[in-house]
Protein backbone atom coordinates (compact mmCIF):
# COMPACT_ATOMS: atom_id res chain seq x y z
CA UNK A 1 0.00 0.00 0.00
CA UNK A 2 1.33 3.58 -0.87
CA UNK A 3 0.93 6.45 1.24
CA UNK A 4 1.11 9.04 -1.50
CA UNK A 5 -2.71 9.25 -1.25
CA UNK A 6 -5.87 7.72 0.45
CA UNK A 7 -6.67 5.11 -1.23
CA UNK A 8 -10.62 5.32 -1.86
CA UNK A 9 -11.65 1.94 -3.33
CA UNK A 10 -14.95 2.25 -1.90
CA UNK A 11 -17.66 2.69 -3.96
CA UNK A 12 -20.65 0.67 -3.18
CA UNK A 13 -22.30 -1.01 -0.27
CA UNK A 14 -20.47 -4.34 0.12
CA UNK A 15 -16.86 -2.59 -0.14
CA UNK A 16 -17.25 -0.38 2.73
CA UNK A 17 -18.61 -2.65 4.68
CA UNK A 18 -15.92 -5.00 4.25
CA UNK A 19 -13.50 -1.88 4.64
CA UNK A 20 -14.87 -1.59 7.67
CA UNK A 21 -13.76 -5.39 8.78
CA UNK A 22 -10.89 -5.05 7.59
CA UNK A 23 -7.30 -3.85 9.81
CA UNK A 24 -6.56 -0.80 7.70
CA UNK A 25 -7.28 1.57 10.68
CA UNK A 26 -7.29 5.04 8.03
CA UNK A 27 -9.70 2.83 5.84
CA UNK A 28 -11.81 1.36 8.48
CA UNK A 29 -12.71 5.25 9.48
CA UNK A 30 -13.57 6.13 6.08
CA UNK A 31 -15.85 3.12 5.80
CA UNK A 32 -17.69 4.12 8.63
CA UNK A 33 -18.36 7.56 6.96
CA UNK A 34 -18.94 6.39 4.09
CA UNK A 35 -22.31 4.12 5.24
CA UNK A 36 -23.17 6.47 7.15
CA UNK A 37 -23.31 9.44 4.30
CA UNK A 38 -24.54 6.90 1.71
CA UNK A 39 -27.13 5.74 4.34
CA UNK A 40 -26.47 1.99 3.64
CA UNK A 41 -29.04 0.88 6.02
CA UNK A 42 -28.27 -2.82 6.20
CA UNK A 43 -24.69 -1.58 7.82
CA UNK A 44 -26.47 -0.97 11.09
CA UNK A 45 -24.89 -4.58 12.51
CA UNK A 46 -21.46 -3.66 11.42
CA UNK A 47 -21.69 -0.22 12.75
CA UNK A 48 -22.73 -1.11 16.40
CA UNK A 49 -20.25 -3.60 16.42
CA UNK A 50 -17.68 -1.02 15.43
CA UNK A 51 -18.83 0.83 18.44
CA UNK A 52 -16.77 -1.82 20.33
CA UNK A 53 -13.80 -1.72 18.76
CA UNK A 54 -10.53 -1.85 20.50
CA UNK A 55 -7.95 -1.37 17.30
CA UNK A 56 -7.74 2.08 16.96
CA UNK A 57 -7.20 4.11 19.39
CA UNK A 58 -5.41 7.17 19.78
CA UNK A 59 -2.44 8.25 22.03
CA UNK A 60 -4.65 10.55 24.42
CA UNK A 61 -6.64 6.74 24.66
CA UNK A 62 -9.65 8.40 22.16
CA UNK A 63 -11.66 5.65 20.13
CA UNK A 64 -11.90 7.46 15.97
CA UNK A 65 -13.71 4.28 14.98
CA UNK A 66 -16.44 4.54 18.01
CA UNK A 67 -16.69 8.13 17.40
CA UNK A 68 -17.19 7.75 13.47
CA UNK A 69 -19.57 4.95 14.31
CA UNK A 70 -22.08 6.55 16.12
CA UNK A 71 -21.65 9.75 14.05
CA UNK A 72 -22.68 6.83 10.70
CA UNK A 73 -25.86 5.44 13.00
CA UNK A 74 -26.89 8.69 13.53
CA UNK A 75 -26.86 9.33 9.69
CA UNK A 76 -28.89 6.08 10.02
CA UNK A 77 -31.44 6.82 12.10
CA UNK A 78 -32.30 3.39 12.52
CA UNK A 79 -34.05 2.38 16.40
CA UNK A 80 -32.49 -0.58 16.38
CA UNK A 81 -29.52 0.33 16.98
CA UNK A 82 -29.84 2.16 20.10
CA UNK A 83 -29.36 -0.35 22.75
CA UNK A 84 -25.64 -0.94 21.30
CA UNK A 85 -25.36 3.35 21.19
CA UNK A 86 -26.45 3.00 25.05
CA UNK A 87 -24.02 0.90 25.54
CA UNK A 88 -21.50 2.64 24.29
CA UNK A 89 -22.08 5.37 26.67
CA UNK A 90 -19.94 4.33 29.28
CA UNK A 91 -16.82 4.46 27.29
CA UNK A 92 -15.31 7.55 29.19
CA UNK A 93 -14.19 9.06 25.78
CA UNK A 94 -15.84 12.31 26.44
CA UNK A 95 -15.80 12.68 22.37
CA UNK A 96 -17.13 9.51 21.53
CA UNK A 97 -20.13 9.98 24.39
CA UNK A 98 -21.18 13.56 22.46
CA UNK A 99 -21.36 11.35 18.93
CA UNK A 100 -23.42 8.90 20.61
CA UNK A 101 -25.58 11.52 22.50
CA UNK A 102 -26.33 13.00 18.87
CA UNK A 103 -26.51 10.00 17.18
CA UNK A 104 -29.67 9.07 19.80
CA UNK A 105 -30.90 12.89 19.31
CA UNK A 106 -31.30 12.54 15.32
CA UNK A 107 -32.57 8.59 16.01
CA UNK A 108 -35.42 10.22 18.47
CA UNK A 109 -36.07 6.99 20.52
CA UNK A 110 -37.35 7.49 23.69
CA UNK A 111 -35.75 4.79 25.23
CA UNK A 112 -32.26 6.94 24.95
CA UNK A 113 -33.68 9.56 27.36
CA UNK A 114 -33.46 7.54 30.80
CA UNK A 115 -29.58 7.21 30.04
CA UNK A 116 -29.76 10.80 29.22
CA UNK A 117 -31.30 11.47 32.03
CA UNK A 118 -28.74 9.52 33.88
CA UNK A 119 -25.47 11.93 32.44
CA UNK A 120 -27.24 14.87 33.60
CA UNK A 121 -27.11 13.62 37.23
CA UNK A 122 -23.78 12.34 36.64
CA UNK A 123 -20.99 13.67 38.82
CA UNK A 124 -18.41 13.45 36.00
CA UNK A 125 -17.94 16.14 33.88
CA UNK A 126 -20.10 15.58 30.13
CA UNK A 127 -20.56 16.62 26.54
CA UNK A 128 -23.02 19.22 28.05
CA UNK A 129 -23.94 21.48 25.02
CA UNK A 130 -24.86 17.70 22.96
CA UNK A 131 -26.26 16.39 26.01
CA UNK A 132 -28.84 19.29 26.51
CA UNK A 133 -29.48 19.76 22.73
CA UNK A 134 -30.50 15.86 22.83
CA UNK A 135 -32.87 16.60 25.95
CA UNK A 136 -34.21 19.56 24.24
CA UNK A 137 -34.77 17.74 20.80
CA UNK A 138 -36.59 14.64 22.69
CA UNK A 139 -38.35 17.08 24.48
CA UNK A 140 -37.49 16.02 27.75
CA UNK A 141 -39.02 18.96 29.91
CA UNK A 142 -38.92 16.92 33.32
CA UNK A 143 -35.23 17.58 32.90
CA UNK A 144 -36.14 21.37 33.21
CA UNK A 145 -35.07 21.87 37.13
CA UNK A 146 -31.19 20.63 36.34
CA UNK A 147 -31.09 22.22 33.26
CA UNK A 148 -31.84 26.11 34.47
CA UNK A 149 -28.53 26.37 36.14
CA UNK A 150 -26.74 25.70 32.94
CA UNK A 151 -27.70 29.15 31.74
CA UNK A 152 -24.35 30.55 34.05
CA UNK A 153 -22.21 27.87 32.39
CA UNK A 154 -18.80 29.21 32.07
CA UNK A 155 -19.22 27.35 28.52
CA UNK A 156 -21.43 30.20 26.24
CA UNK A 157 -21.64 27.35 24.06
CA UNK A 158 -23.45 25.39 26.81
CA UNK A 159 -25.23 28.90 27.73
CA UNK A 160 -26.66 28.89 24.14
CA UNK A 161 -28.45 25.42 24.84
CA UNK A 162 -29.69 25.52 27.76
CA UNK A 163 -31.22 28.51 26.49
CA UNK A 164 -32.69 26.68 23.26
CA UNK A 165 -34.31 23.86 25.75
CA UNK A 166 -35.88 26.88 27.55
CA UNK A 167 -36.98 28.46 24.57
CA UNK A 168 -38.44 24.85 23.58
CA UNK A 169 -39.87 24.64 26.46
CA UNK A 170 -41.10 28.19 27.58
CA UNK A 171 -41.92 29.80 24.56
CA UNK A 172 -39.81 33.43 26.33
CA UNK A 173 -38.52 35.59 24.25
CA UNK A 174 -36.18 35.97 26.85
CA UNK A 175 -34.07 32.53 25.96
CA UNK A 176 -34.25 33.72 22.27
CA UNK A 177 -32.59 36.30 23.09
CA UNK A 178 -29.79 35.02 25.35
CA UNK A 179 -28.98 33.27 21.91
CA UNK A 180 -29.34 36.66 19.81
CA UNK A 181 -26.94 37.80 21.94
CA UNK A 182 -24.31 35.44 21.00
CA UNK A 183 -24.60 36.23 17.32
CA UNK A 184 -22.80 39.30 17.78
CA UNK A 185 -20.44 37.51 19.29
CA UNK A 186 -16.40 38.55 18.78
CA UNK A 187 -15.58 34.45 18.58
CA UNK A 188 -16.73 33.49 15.05
CA UNK A 189 -17.71 30.04 16.22
CA UNK A 190 -19.75 30.99 19.32
CA UNK A 191 -21.81 33.10 16.22
CA UNK A 192 -21.78 30.26 13.90
CA UNK A 193 -23.04 27.67 17.00
CA UNK A 194 -25.78 30.07 17.86
CA UNK A 195 -26.26 30.26 14.28
CA UNK A 196 -27.55 26.89 14.48
CA UNK A 197 -29.27 26.83 17.64
CA UNK A 198 -31.88 29.59 16.29
CA UNK A 199 -31.93 27.41 12.83
CA UNK A 200 -33.43 24.35 14.85
CA UNK A 201 -35.78 26.81 16.47
CA UNK A 202 -38.28 27.62 13.65
CA UNK A 203 -39.40 30.76 14.99
CA UNK A 204 -39.97 34.27 13.20
CA UNK A 205 -37.74 36.36 15.79
CA UNK A 206 -35.10 33.98 15.29
CA UNK A 207 -35.20 34.21 11.42
CA UNK A 208 -35.05 38.09 11.63
CA UNK A 209 -32.02 37.70 13.93
CA UNK A 210 -30.09 35.55 11.51
CA UNK A 211 -30.95 38.15 8.62
CA UNK A 212 -29.04 40.80 10.94
CA UNK A 213 -26.24 38.20 12.04
CA UNK A 214 -22.40 38.72 10.81
CA UNK A 215 -22.24 35.55 9.23
CA UNK A 216 -21.24 34.56 6.23
CA UNK A 217 -24.38 34.68 3.55
CA UNK A 218 -23.96 31.17 2.84
CA UNK A 219 -24.59 30.13 6.49
CA UNK A 220 -27.38 32.66 6.77
CA UNK A 221 -28.86 30.82 3.89
CA UNK A 222 -28.68 27.22 5.12
CA UNK A 223 -30.17 28.08 8.07
CA UNK A 224 -33.22 30.02 7.05
CA UNK A 225 -33.67 27.03 5.35
CA UNK A 226 -33.72 24.57 8.32
CA UNK A 227 -36.11 26.41 9.78
CA UNK A 228 -38.18 26.36 6.36
CA UNK A 229 -38.07 22.49 6.51
CA UNK A 230 -39.06 21.88 9.97
CA UNK A 231 -42.30 24.05 9.42
CA UNK A 232 -42.70 22.04 6.45
CA UNK A 233 -41.97 18.89 8.42
CA UNK A 234 -44.23 19.81 11.22
CA UNK A 235 -46.82 20.82 9.10
CA UNK A 236 -47.53 19.59 5.56
CA UNK A 237 -49.88 21.72 4.83
CA UNK A 238 -47.93 24.66 6.27
CA UNK A 239 -47.98 26.38 2.77
CA UNK A 240 -51.89 27.23 2.95
CA UNK A 241 -52.38 27.31 6.57
CA UNK A 242 -49.03 29.27 7.37
CA UNK A 243 -48.69 31.05 3.88
CA UNK A 244 -47.16 34.32 5.51
CA UNK A 245 -44.18 32.53 7.76
CA UNK A 246 -43.54 30.55 4.75
CA UNK A 247 -43.76 33.60 2.50
CA UNK A 248 -41.27 35.39 4.61
CA UNK A 249 -38.42 32.86 4.53
CA UNK A 250 -39.36 32.05 0.83
CA UNK A 251 -38.42 35.98 0.29
CA UNK A 252 -35.70 35.93 2.25
CA UNK A 253 -33.84 32.77 0.83
CA UNK A 254 -34.74 34.46 -2.49
CA UNK A 255 -33.20 37.82 -1.41
CA UNK A 256 -29.71 35.78 0.05
CA UNK A 257 -29.47 33.88 -2.97
CA UNK A 258 -28.45 37.33 -4.87
CA UNK A 259 -25.83 38.04 -2.48
CA UNK A 260 -22.60 36.60 -2.28
CA UNK B 1 -15.43 67.27 -3.19
CA UNK B 2 -14.26 68.83 -6.96
CA UNK B 3 -11.87 67.26 -10.22
CA UNK B 4 -13.01 63.66 -8.31
CA UNK B 5 -12.71 60.98 -10.80
CA UNK B 6 -11.12 58.18 -8.78
CA UNK B 7 -8.02 59.38 -7.40
CA UNK B 8 -9.91 60.14 -3.97
CA UNK B 9 -10.54 56.63 -3.87
CA UNK B 10 -6.97 55.19 -5.34
CA UNK B 11 -5.80 57.81 -2.40
CA UNK B 12 -7.86 56.71 0.31
CA UNK B 13 -6.12 55.29 3.42
CA UNK B 14 -8.76 53.86 5.53
CA UNK B 15 -11.45 51.85 4.67
CA UNK B 16 -14.42 54.38 5.59
CA UNK B 17 -12.83 57.06 3.24
CA UNK B 18 -12.52 54.50 0.78
CA UNK B 19 -16.48 54.00 1.25
CA UNK B 20 -16.91 57.89 1.38
CA UNK B 21 -14.92 58.22 -1.60
CA UNK B 22 -16.83 55.21 -3.45
CA UNK B 23 -20.42 57.72 -2.59
CA UNK B 24 -19.21 60.66 -3.63
CA UNK B 25 -18.48 59.13 -7.06
CA UNK B 26 -21.67 57.43 -7.40
CA UNK B 27 -23.62 60.43 -6.40
CA UNK B 28 -22.93 62.51 -9.08
CA UNK B 29 -23.54 59.91 -12.75
CA UNK B 30 -23.23 62.25 -14.65
CA UNK B 31 -19.36 61.77 -14.10
CA UNK B 32 -19.46 57.99 -14.67
CA UNK B 33 -17.02 58.42 -17.35
CA UNK B 34 -14.21 55.46 -17.81
CA UNK B 35 -12.22 56.92 -14.72
CA UNK B 36 -14.43 56.11 -12.63
CA UNK B 37 -15.77 53.13 -13.66
CA UNK B 38 -11.89 51.90 -13.77
CA UNK B 39 -11.41 53.40 -9.74
CA UNK B 40 -14.90 51.31 -8.56
CA UNK B 41 -13.87 48.28 -10.94
CA UNK B 42 -10.04 48.85 -8.32
CA UNK B 43 -11.97 49.11 -5.17
CA UNK B 44 -13.17 45.41 -5.59
CA UNK B 45 -10.01 44.31 -4.66
CA UNK B 46 -9.93 45.98 -1.62
CA UNK B 47 -9.02 44.07 2.07
CA UNK B 48 -11.68 45.59 3.60
CA UNK B 49 -15.45 43.78 2.98
CA UNK B 50 -17.19 46.87 3.28
CA UNK B 51 -15.06 48.37 0.34
CA UNK B 52 -15.83 45.64 -2.25
CA UNK B 53 -19.76 45.87 -1.10
CA UNK B 54 -20.10 49.93 -1.70
CA UNK B 55 -18.07 49.44 -5.21
CA UNK B 56 -20.64 47.00 -6.20
CA UNK B 57 -23.70 48.98 -5.17
CA UNK B 58 -21.71 51.88 -6.75
CA UNK B 59 -21.02 50.19 -10.35
CA UNK B 60 -24.94 49.00 -10.30
CA UNK B 61 -25.92 52.66 -9.51
CA UNK B 62 -24.13 53.51 -12.99
CA UNK B 63 -25.83 50.64 -14.52
CA UNK B 64 -25.06 49.59 -18.09
CA UNK B 65 -22.16 51.71 -18.65
CA UNK B 66 -20.39 49.79 -16.14
CA UNK B 67 -21.38 46.05 -18.26
CA UNK B 68 -18.30 45.89 -21.09
CA UNK B 69 -15.86 47.03 -18.32
CA UNK B 70 -16.81 44.45 -15.86
CA UNK B 71 -17.31 41.76 -18.37
CA UNK B 72 -12.85 42.81 -19.78
CA UNK B 73 -12.06 43.08 -15.69
CA UNK B 74 -13.82 39.51 -15.30
CA UNK B 75 -11.78 38.36 -18.23
CA UNK B 76 -8.71 39.69 -16.66
CA UNK B 77 -8.43 39.05 -13.17
CA UNK B 78 -7.69 35.36 -11.96
CA UNK B 79 -9.19 36.46 -7.83
CA UNK B 80 -11.96 34.43 -7.30
CA UNK B 81 -12.83 36.99 -4.77
CA UNK B 82 -12.67 39.69 -7.60
CA UNK B 83 -14.79 38.01 -10.06
CA UNK B 84 -17.71 37.38 -7.64
CA UNK B 85 -18.40 40.62 -7.35
CA UNK B 86 -18.22 41.30 -10.74
CA UNK B 87 -20.86 38.86 -10.97
CA UNK B 88 -22.78 40.19 -8.25
CA UNK B 89 -22.81 43.85 -10.10
CA UNK B 90 -23.10 42.49 -13.22
CA UNK B 91 -26.15 40.13 -12.08
CA UNK B 92 -27.87 43.38 -10.06
CA UNK B 93 -27.77 45.26 -13.53
CA UNK B 94 -29.50 42.95 -15.66
CA UNK B 95 -28.03 43.88 -19.08
CA UNK B 96 -28.15 41.37 -21.54
CA UNK B 97 -24.78 42.32 -23.03
CA UNK B 98 -23.55 40.34 -19.59
CA UNK B 99 -26.07 36.89 -20.39
CA UNK B 100 -22.97 34.56 -22.03
CA UNK B 101 -20.58 35.45 -19.03
CA UNK B 102 -23.34 34.70 -16.58
CA UNK B 103 -24.36 30.82 -18.50
CA UNK B 104 -20.79 30.46 -18.41
CA UNK B 105 -20.21 31.33 -14.83
CA UNK B 106 -23.25 28.57 -13.95
CA UNK B 107 -21.29 26.36 -16.13
CA UNK B 108 -22.85 22.92 -17.26
CA UNK B 109 -22.28 19.74 -15.14
CA UNK B 110 -20.16 21.34 -12.79
CA UNK B 111 -19.25 24.93 -11.77
CA UNK B 112 -16.63 26.05 -14.99
CA UNK B 113 -14.65 28.33 -12.70
CA UNK B 114 -16.90 29.56 -9.84
CA UNK B 115 -17.96 28.65 -6.70
CA UNK B 116 -21.19 27.55 -5.50
CA UNK B 117 -22.59 30.59 -4.11
CA UNK B 118 -21.43 32.52 -7.25
CA UNK B 119 -23.27 30.01 -10.14
CA UNK B 120 -27.10 31.02 -7.45
CA UNK B 121 -25.69 34.64 -8.12
CA UNK B 122 -25.18 34.13 -11.77
CA UNK B 123 -28.73 32.31 -11.63
CA UNK B 124 -30.89 35.09 -10.62
CA UNK B 125 -29.12 37.67 -12.72
CA UNK B 126 -30.37 35.48 -15.66
CA UNK B 127 -33.53 36.08 -14.35
CA UNK B 128 -32.85 39.58 -13.95
CA UNK B 129 -31.71 40.11 -17.75
CA UNK B 130 -34.63 38.20 -18.53
CA UNK B 131 -36.93 40.13 -17.20
CA UNK B 132 -35.84 43.60 -18.24
CA UNK B 133 -35.16 42.17 -21.94
CA UNK B 134 -37.55 43.01 -25.17
CA UNK B 135 -35.46 41.22 -27.35
CA UNK B 136 -37.30 37.67 -27.83
CA UNK B 137 -33.94 35.62 -28.31
CA UNK B 138 -32.46 36.47 -25.10
CA UNK B 139 -35.41 35.84 -23.06
CA UNK B 140 -35.47 32.28 -25.12
CA UNK B 141 -31.91 32.15 -24.21
CA UNK B 142 -31.70 33.09 -20.28
CA UNK B 143 -34.98 30.55 -20.07
CA UNK B 144 -33.01 27.55 -21.46
CA UNK B 145 -30.42 27.96 -19.30
CA UNK B 146 -32.67 28.62 -16.02
CA UNK B 147 -34.33 25.59 -17.43
CA UNK B 148 -31.42 23.24 -17.27
CA UNK B 149 -30.06 24.94 -13.86
CA UNK B 150 -33.36 23.82 -12.63
CA UNK B 151 -33.81 19.91 -13.71
CA UNK B 152 -29.97 18.92 -13.42
CA UNK B 153 -27.86 19.98 -10.42
CA UNK B 154 -27.07 18.59 -7.13
CA UNK B 155 -27.18 22.31 -5.56
CA UNK B 156 -30.39 22.89 -3.98
CA UNK B 157 -29.69 26.73 -4.04
CA UNK B 158 -29.23 26.53 -7.38
CA UNK B 159 -32.24 24.84 -8.44
CA UNK B 160 -34.39 27.36 -5.95
CA UNK B 161 -32.07 30.28 -6.97
CA UNK B 162 -33.52 29.34 -11.06
CA UNK B 163 -37.35 28.93 -9.95
CA UNK B 164 -37.10 32.57 -8.52
CA UNK B 165 -35.36 33.76 -11.97
CA UNK B 166 -38.32 32.19 -14.12
CA UNK B 167 -40.85 33.50 -11.43
CA UNK B 168 -39.41 36.88 -12.21
CA UNK B 169 -39.11 36.44 -16.20
CA UNK B 170 -43.04 35.57 -15.95
CA UNK B 171 -43.11 34.04 -19.82
CA UNK B 172 -45.66 31.39 -20.39
CA UNK B 173 -42.59 29.73 -21.62
CA UNK B 174 -41.25 28.86 -17.77
CA UNK B 175 -44.40 26.74 -16.89
CA UNK B 176 -43.80 23.90 -18.89
CA UNK B 177 -40.23 23.44 -17.16
CA UNK B 178 -41.52 24.55 -13.49
CA UNK B 179 -44.30 21.75 -13.72
CA UNK B 180 -41.40 19.25 -14.88
CA UNK B 181 -39.05 19.94 -12.16
CA UNK B 182 -42.16 19.57 -9.54
CA UNK B 183 -42.19 15.77 -10.74
CA UNK B 184 -38.90 15.13 -10.24
CA UNK B 185 -37.78 17.90 -6.87
CA UNK B 186 -37.42 15.84 -3.75
CA UNK B 187 -36.11 18.56 -1.57
CA UNK B 188 -38.95 20.03 0.46
CA UNK B 189 -37.97 23.54 0.17
CA UNK B 190 -37.33 23.65 -3.27
CA UNK B 191 -40.72 21.63 -3.69
CA UNK B 192 -41.94 24.59 -1.55
CA UNK B 193 -40.84 27.31 -3.86
CA UNK B 194 -41.94 25.50 -6.79
CA UNK B 195 -45.31 25.42 -5.66
CA UNK B 196 -45.18 29.26 -4.95
CA UNK B 197 -44.25 29.75 -8.37
CA UNK B 198 -46.64 28.02 -10.46
CA UNK B 199 -49.04 29.67 -8.35
CA UNK B 200 -47.86 33.27 -8.89
CA UNK B 201 -47.80 32.36 -12.50
CA UNK B 202 -50.86 30.49 -13.44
Amino acid sequence: MTTASPPQPISSAETAIAALNGDDNQLRYYAAWWLGKNKVQDSWTVLCEALQDEAYRTQAGGYPLRRQAARALGELQNPQAVPALIAALDCPDLSLREAIIQALAAIGDRTAISPLLNLLNAEAEQPYEALIEALGTLEVWQARPQIDPFLTHPSERVQCAAARYLYLLTKEPQYIERIIKNLDHPNMYLRWAAMFDLGAIGHLAAAQAIIQAKVPNSLKLLNIKRMLEAILESDPDAESNQPDKCQFLMDTIDQLLIQL
Amino acid sequence: MTNNNGQKLQQAVTPNEAVEAIHELVDHPQRASDDVITALIEGLSHHHPAVPAAAVDGLVELGSASVNPLIAAFEASGDQAVQAHIIQALARIGDPKALSLLEDVIGTSVANHCQGNVRRVAARGLGRIGSLAKDTAIIRQAIDKLTWALLTPEDWALRYAAIASLQDIAQPEVMPPLQQALTQESDRVVQARLNRAIAQLV
